[in-house]
C-alpha cells in the first residue's frame, strides 16, 4: 500500500484522480462523522460489533490522499523515499533492500507508463500539442488588388 | 460489404451535418426585404374604385404589382437580366397588362389580380420601336407593336397575330411611333432625320395601307422626343431652335406642310440649352387624346396648353414647377403639378385639365429628405370621392430611387428604398455601447483620469452610478407600462438612440453602398433603415470601396468609415468619411486626390486617435496616407520596409509587387506577366484580414500532424483562356506570394470555362467552373500543407520560405449552376467552416467544407475513418435542409457577406441581390448556446426539489439519530 500503486493511479489521468478525490472526500466525511459520534456519545452507546480501531480501509484512503498530493508536488516523493530508507536503517542488508525497493518502484512505474502508453494516454504524439501552437506572427504587411 | 460501409459512413456524416431551421424559428433571427429597382413604368389600376394595385416595370427587368396602401408586393415577376429580359413597354387595359419584353422579342399579357400569365407570343425579329393599344368603336381589342421594319397587330384576348406587314422604305425611314384614334386606322409615323416625316395609315381589319404621305420637316431629328399627338389626330411637335410649335393633322390628305406657331405669340420662350418636352394624355385608347397638353420649357417651368380649332391657347403657366402629370378618373382628367414651396418642401396641387382651374383643398406637401435626391418622376392616382369631387394620391420617385407614396395633406403612406436593389458593397460594424455603458467607459478614459483629481473622480463615479440606476428604473417602468398594453399595440420601433450592442454582439450595423450612390445604415436584427445618405454627382459606373478605419471599440472617438469613390471615366477618386452608426459626414479633413487612385491598402498601423491608416496608391505609384499626421508618418517610416502591395492589371495581364520606401514612394520588386493572348486574369483574392485560424494543422489517423501552409500573403489568381472553343478553353489558377511574387502553385483545368467563383481562406482555395466537356458545374478544392513539421512556428515571413508546400487537390460534380460563393467566418475560427453557395433559384446552400476536402479517400481505411474523412464520391449532394433561407429566396443573389459575431458558434450572413436576406448560421451547431427549447422550468424545479429534499432528509436523519441515541 505504498507509492508505486498510488503513483500509477495518479498518473493515469485526470479522470482517475478525480475519482480518487471524490471517494477520498466521502471517506473523510465518514471518518469525521464517526469521530464526532465517538466524542459525543462516549463509550456507552457503541452498537454491537463496533470497534474503536480505525477501519483499515481508511488508512488506504489516507495514504492515497497523500499520494495525490505527492503527485502534485513531486518534492514530496523524495521525502517519502527517504522515509522508506529510514525504516530500513536498522537492517543489516540495508543497501540491498534499498536496491530492491528502488527496482521494485522503477518496475512499477515502468509498468504503469507502459500501460498508459498502450492505452494512448500519454501526450507523446505531436497532435497532442497542436492546440498549444500559437499562430505565427506576421512580419510583412501586404495588400492591394485589381487596378480599380 | 465495403460499399455498405461507405454508404453508412456517408449517411452518418449527412445526419451529422444536417442543420435546417425549425418551423418555429422562421423569422426569429432572419429577415428578407424584396425590391424592384428603378421604376420605368408605373400604372395605377383605375379599373375599379377600390383597387389597390399599382403596376410597375423597372430597369431591373422586374414586373410587379404593389399594394398602393402599404407599399408591399402583391406579386413580382423577375425576368432574365440584361437586354433579353428588358421591359420595353407596359400597357394596361382593364384587368390585363400587356408587356413587351426583350427588345420586342416577346409579347405577354398578365392577369393583374394574381399576376398569372394569360398568354405569350413570340414576335418576329426586329428591334422594338413602340407599342400601342388599338380600339375599335370604344372597345380596345388589339395591341399594335411597331418594329424597325414591320408592324403587327395582335388580339388582346388571345395574343394571336391578326396581321403583320412590312413597313415601306424601312431602310431609309426610321419608324418611331404609332398612333390609333377612333376611326379604324393605325398611323405609323417615321422620320428621315433633318428631311421629312413619313405617315403611313393602316386599316385595322386587314393591315391594308390606306394612305402614305411625307411631310417636310427639315428641322426635326427625332419624332419620339419632340412630338406628341393631341386632340383628334393632330401631330404636335416642338423645336427649340425656331422656338415654335408645329401642327399637322394626320388624316388630312391635302395639307402637306406643318403649320408653324411661334411660341412668341404665346409670350413663351424655351430656356437656352433645354430640350422642350411635350406631354399629352390619352385616357382611353379607343378614343382620341385630349386636346390639352403640357409643354415643359425649362427644368422648372411647365405650361398647360390647349389645342382648339387649329389654334393653341394658354390655359395656365406653372412657374416654377418641377414636375407635372395627368391623371384620369372616370370621365374627368386632372393635372397634378409639383412646385417648390421652400428649400425643404414641395407642394403638389391639382388642376382641372380642360380649364386649368385649380381644385380647392387639394394641396399635398411633399417634404424632401435633406439626405436624399431631388424628385424626378411623379405618378398620380386620381379617384372620385363620394361627393363627386376628384381626390388623388401621388407617388414620387427621386434621383436616389426612393418611392414615396403620399396622400392629402402630405401624409407619407409608404416609402420604398429601391436603391437597395443594387447593393455594390457592404460592411458590418459593431454597435456602440448604450449611453450609460459609454458613460462608464468614458469615466475611465485616459485623458479624463489625468486631468481630474481624486474627489472629482469619486463624484463622477457616483453620478454615473446614479445614471445607471435611473436608466434601470426607466427600463423597469417601460416594461411595466408595455405589459399593460395589449401585445399587438406595442410597437417595436428601432431608432438609433436606443440601439446598443447586445450581449453576444449579434446585432450589428449593416452599411450598404448602392450603385446609385446612396448609403444605408441598416439594423441587422430587424432590417430597419436607420439612416441613409445620398451622395450627389456619382457617375453611374463609379467603383466603390468601403473601409472601416475605426471600430466602435475606442469609445471617446467615434467609429469611422471611409468610402472611396472612383469615377471610371476620369479615373479620379474621392473620399467620403462618415460615422457608420449615425451616418453623419465626418469633419476630418480629407486628402484631395489629384491623380487617379489605383488601389488602397489598410494598414494595421493606428494613429494616436486609434484610426487605422489607409494608404492610397496613385497611377505614379506614389502613396498618400490618410490620416497623415506626424505620428502616422513617423510610424510609416519605421515600418516602411515591411509594407508591400501588389497591383493586378488585367488588361496587360500583369501582376506587380511593390515595396514602400521611407519617403512614401515605392519600388517595384517583382512582376509576373500572364500573356494576354492566351489567358486573361479574371479575379484575384487574398485572405480576409479579420480571419482567424485556430488550429495550425490537421490531426492524421496515426495521430501525427499535417501542418497547414498558412501564408497570410498568399494570393489566388484565376485566369480564363481567351480561346472559348470548348475543346481548347481552360481555367487556370495561380497561387502567388504577394510579397515575393513567387508562384507557389499553379493548376489548369482543361476543357473548362468561367464564370469562376472562388473562395480563398485558411490554407485552401475552392473554385467552381463550368466543365465544357461533360457540360456540368464542378467544384475543385486546393489545400496546402507544410508537411509533418513546421518550418518556423513563431513568425511567418514570405522572404524566408525555403520549402514549397504540399498541394492536394480534388474535384467534385455540383448538380446546379451557382451565382456566388462565400465561406462562413467566426470569431476565433474554432467552428468548422461551411461554404455558402448562392444558387440562381434564390436559395443559399450551406455546404460543409468537410465535403470539399482533398484528403477524402477513395478506399476507406482504418486511418481515414479515424480522421472522420468521408469517402470520396464525385457527386456533391444538395440537400434541402442545407438551404439556410428555406423558402425566403433571394432573387438574383449577387453577393454574400459574412461577419463573425460575439458567439464563436454563430456567423452572421447577409445575401444581397435584388433582395436582401439576413440570417445567422451555426456551422457546428450552437455548441455554446442553450437551445431555444431548453427547459428552464424543469431544470430549476428539479434543482429546487433536490435542495429541499436534502434539507428535509437532513432534518429527518438528525431526528432519527437523536431517537436512536436515546434508545
Amino acid at each position: 500500500m505504498t507509492s508505486p500503486g498510488g503513483g500509477a493511479l495518479a498518473a493515469r489521468g485526470g479522470a482517475t484522480v478525480k475519482r480518487m478525490k471524490w471517494s477520498l472526500e466521502l471517506s473523510l466525511g465518514n471518518s469525521r462523522n464517526r469521530g464526532d459520534r465517538q466524542s459525543k456519545d462516549g463509550d456507552v452507546m457503541y452498537p454491537v460489533g463496533y470497534s474503536d480501531k480505525p477501519v483499515p480501509d481508511t488508512s488506504v484512503q489516507e495514504a492515497d490522499r497523500n499520494l495525490v498530493e505527492k503527485h502534485k508536488r513531486q518534492a514530496l516523493v523524495c521525502v517519502c523515499v527517504c522515509e522508506a530508507f529510514k525504516l530500513l536503517e536498522s537492517s543489516s542488508q540495508q543497501w540491498l533492500q534499498g536496491l530492491v525497493y528502488l527496482i521494485g518502484n522503477l518496475l512499477g512505474s515502468a509498468l504503469a507508463i507502459y500501460k498508459c502508453q498502450s492505452m494512448g494516454l500519454l501526450p507523446t504524439h505531436s497532435s497532442d500539442w497542436l492546440a498549444f501552437i500559437e499562430p505565427p506572427q506576421r512580419l510583412e504587411i501586404m495588400g492591394g488588388g485589381m487596378v480599380m | 460489404m465495403a460499399w455498405l460501409v461507405v454508404r453508412l459512413a456517408i449517411s452518418v456524416s449527412l445526419l451529422y451535418a444536417a442543420s435546417a431551421v425549425f418551423e418555429d424559428q422562421v423569422g426569429k433571427f432572419d429577415w428578407r426585404q424584396q425590391f424592384i429597382g428603378k421604376v420605368r413604368f408605373a400604372l395605377f389600376d383605375t379599373h375599379s374604385q377600390a383597387s389597390k394595385k399599382l403596376l410597375v416595370a423597372t430597369d431591373k427587368n422586374v414586373f410587379a404589382s404593389l399594394n398602393s396602401r402599404t407599399g408591399d408586393l402583391f406579386w413580382r415577376h423577375v425576368d432574365k437580366t440584361g437586354p433579353e429580359g428588358h421591359i420595353d413597354a407596359l400597357l394596361m387595359y382593364g384587368q390585363d397588362a400587356v408587356v413587351v419584353v426583350g427588345n420586342g422579342r416577346l409579347l405577354r399579357s398578365w392577369e393583374t389580380t394574381v399576376g398569372g400569365l394569360k398568354w405569350e407570343t413570340v414576335l418576329d425579329t426586329g428591334s422594338f420601336q413602340a407599342a400601342a393599344l388599338v380600339g375599335v368603336q370604344d372597345l380596345v381589342k388589339y395591341v399594335a407593336v411597331l418594329k424597325k421594319s414591320a408592324i403587327s397587330l395582335h388580339d388582346l384576348s388571345s395574343g394571336s397575330q391578326i396581321w403583320g406587314e412590312n413597313l415601306p422604305d424601312s431602310d431609309s425611314v426610321q419608324y418611331q411611333t404609332i398612333y390609333s384614334g377612333e376611326n379604324g386606322l393605325v398611323f405609323v409615323l417615321g422620320i428621315v432625320p433633318n428631311s421629312h416625316i413619313v405617315i403611313v395609315e393602316y386599316k385595322i381589319e386587314d393591315g391594308e395601307i390606306m394612305n402614305k404621305k411625307s411631310v417636310e420637316a427639315a428641322w426635326m431629328s427625332s419624332l419620339e422626343s419632340s412630338c406628341a399627338v393631341v386632340s383628334s389626330g393632330i401631330l404636335l411637335c416642338v423645336d427649340q431652335i425656331t422656338q415654335s410649335l408645329y401642327t399637322l393633322p394626320l388624316q388630312s390628305a391635302e395639307q402637306t406642310e406643318m403649320r408653324q406657331i411661334h411660341l412668341q405669340m404665346l409670350d413663351l420662350e424655351v430656356a437656352s440649352g433645354f430640350r422642350p418636352v411635350l406631354t399629352s394624355t390619352q385616357p382611353n385608347p379607343a378614343q382620341p387624346p385630349l386636346s390639352e397638353f403640357f409643354l415643359q420649357l425649362s427644368p422648372d417651368h411647365h405650361i398647360l396648353l390647349q389645342f382648339k380649332d387649329g389654334l393653341i391657347a394658354l390655359l395656365r403657366d406653372f412657374s416654377p414647377s418641377y414636375l407635372a402629370a395627368f391623371a384620369t378618373s372616370g370621365e374627368r382628367t386632372v393635372a397634378a403639378v409639383m412646385s417648390p414651396k421652400n428649400d425643404t418642401a414641395c407642394s403638389i396641387n391639382l388642376f382641372s385639365a380642360d380649364t386649368g382651374r385649380k381644385h380647392l383643398d387639394t394641396t399635398i406637401i411633399y417634404h424632401m429628405d435633406p439626405n436624399g435626391g431631388k424628385p424626378n418622376r411623379l405618378y398620380v392616382h386620381a379617384f372620385l370621392k363620394k361627393d363627386d369631387s376628384v381626390g388623388y394620391r401621388v407617388m414620387v420617385q427621386t434621383e436616389d430611387l426612393t418611392l414615396t407614396f403620399l396622400q392629402q395633406p402630405g401624409r407619407v403612406v409608404w416609402m420604398r428604398e429601391e436603391a437597395l436593389a443594387d447593393v455594390v458593397t457592404m460592411e458590418m460594424v459593431d454597435l456602440p455601447f448604450t449611453g450609460t455603458q459609454a458613460e462608464l467607459e468614458g469615466e475611465f478614459g485616459k485623458k479624463a483620469a489625468i486631468q481630474d483629481g481624486l474627489l472629482p473622480m469619486v463624484l463622477k463615479r457616483l453620478s454615473s452610478q446614479f445614471i445607471l440606476l435611473q436608466a434601470w428604473l426607466a427600463h423597469l417602468w417601460k416594461l411595466f407600462y408595455d405589459a399593460r398594453k395589449p401585445r399587438s399595440s406595442v410597437k417595436h420601433e428601432v431608432t438609433i438612440d436606443i440601439l446598443s450592442r447586445d450581449e453576444f454582439n449579434l446585432q450589428k450595423m449593416m452599411l450598404m453602398v448602392t450603385a446609385s450612390g446612396k448609403l444605408f445604415g441598416i439594423d441587422s436584427k430587424s432590417g430597419t433603415i436607420l439612416w441613409k445618405q445620398y451622395l450627389e454627382n456619382i457617375q453611374p459606373n463609379s467603383v466603390f470601396k468601403l473601409i472601416v478605419q475605426r471600430t466602435t471599440a475606442h469609445f471617446p472617438h467615434p467609429p469611422q468609415c471611409t468610402l472611396l469613390i472612383k469615377n471610371k471615366d476620369t479615373g479620379l477618386g474621392s473620399l467620403y468619411v462618415f460615422n457608420p452608426i449615425f451616418g453623419k459626414k465626418s469633419q476630418i479633413s480629407v486628402p484631395t486626390l489629384p491623380r487617379p487612385v489605383l488601389q488602397t491598402l489598410l494598414l494595421p498601423v493606428i494613429d494616436q486617435d486609434y484610426a487605422k491608416v489607409l494608404l492610397l496608391i496613385d497611377d505614379q505609384y506614389k502613396v498618400t496616407a490618410f490620416p497623415s499626421t506626424k505620428n502616422v508618418l513617423q510610424q510609416l517610416q519605421d515600418t516602411a520596409s515591411s509594407i508591400f502591395f501588389y497591383l493586378v492589371d488585367s488588361s496587360q495581364g500583369k501582376l506587380s509587387g511593390f515595396r514602400l520606401r521611407k519617403d512614401l514612394s515605392t519600388e517595384l520588386i517583382w512582376e509576373v506577366v500572364i500573356p494576354t493572348e492566351v489567358q486573361k486574369i479574371v479575379a484575384v483574392k487574398g485572405k480576409r484580414a479579420n480571419e482567424h485560424v485556430h488550429s495550425q494543422g490537421r490531426v492524421m489517423g496515426d495521430r501525427s500532424v499535417l501542418y497547414k501552409y498558412l501564408n497570410p500573403n498568399l494570393l489566388a489568381v484565376i485566369t480564363e483562356s481567351t480561346d472559348t472553343h470548348q475543346e481548347r478553353s481552360f481555367v487556370g489558377i495561380f497561387l502567388i506570394d504577394g510579397v515575393t511574387g513567387r508562384i507557389v502553385h499553379e493548376a489548369v483545368q482543361r476543357k473548362a470555362r468561367g464564370p469562376v467563383h472562388f473562395v480563398h481562406s485558411e490554407n485552401w482555395v475552392v473554385y467552381v467552373y463550368w466543365n465544357s466537356k461533360f457540360r456540368r458545374n464542378e467544384f475543385s478544392v486546393l489545400e496546402l500543407f507544410e508537411g509533418a513539421e513546421l518550418y518556423n512556428s513563431t513568425v511567418f515571413s514570405s522572404l524566408d520560405r525555403p520549402h514549397a508546400p504540399q498541394v492536394l487537390q480534388q474535384s467534385y460534380i455540383f448538380p446546379a449552376p451557382i451565382n456566388t460563393l462565400e465561406a462562413t467566418l467566426t470569431e476565433k475560427g474554432i467552428t468548422s467552416r461551411h461554404l455558402l453557395v448562392g444558387l440562381p433559384s434564390g436559395n443559399i446552400l450551406s455546404l460543409p467544407k468537410m465535403f470539399l476536402d482533398p484528403r477524402r479517400p477513395e478506399l476507406v481505411s482504418e486511418q481515414s475513418r479515424e480522421e472522420n474523412l468521408i469517402p470520396y464520391a464525385p457527386e456533391m449532394p444538395i440537400r434541402e435542409e442545407w438551404f439556410i433561407n428555406y423558402n425566403q429566396t433571394v432573387s438574383r443573389v449577387r453577393g454574400i457577406y459574412t461577419a463573425p459575431s460575439g458567439l464563436e458558434s454563430t456567423c452572421l450572413v447577409v445575401a444581397y441581390g435584388l433582395d436582401i436576406y439576413q440570417t445567422r448560421v451555426f456551422p457546428s451547431k450552437q455548441f455554446d448556446v442553450l437551445k431555444d427549447d431548453y427547459d428552464y422550468i424543469l431544470i430549476s424545479s428539479v434543482l429546487f426539489g433536490l435542495f429541499f429534499a436534502t434539507m428535509i432528509s437532513k432534518r429527518l436523519a438528525e431526528v432519527k439519530l437523536l431517537n436512536r441515541a436515546w434508545r
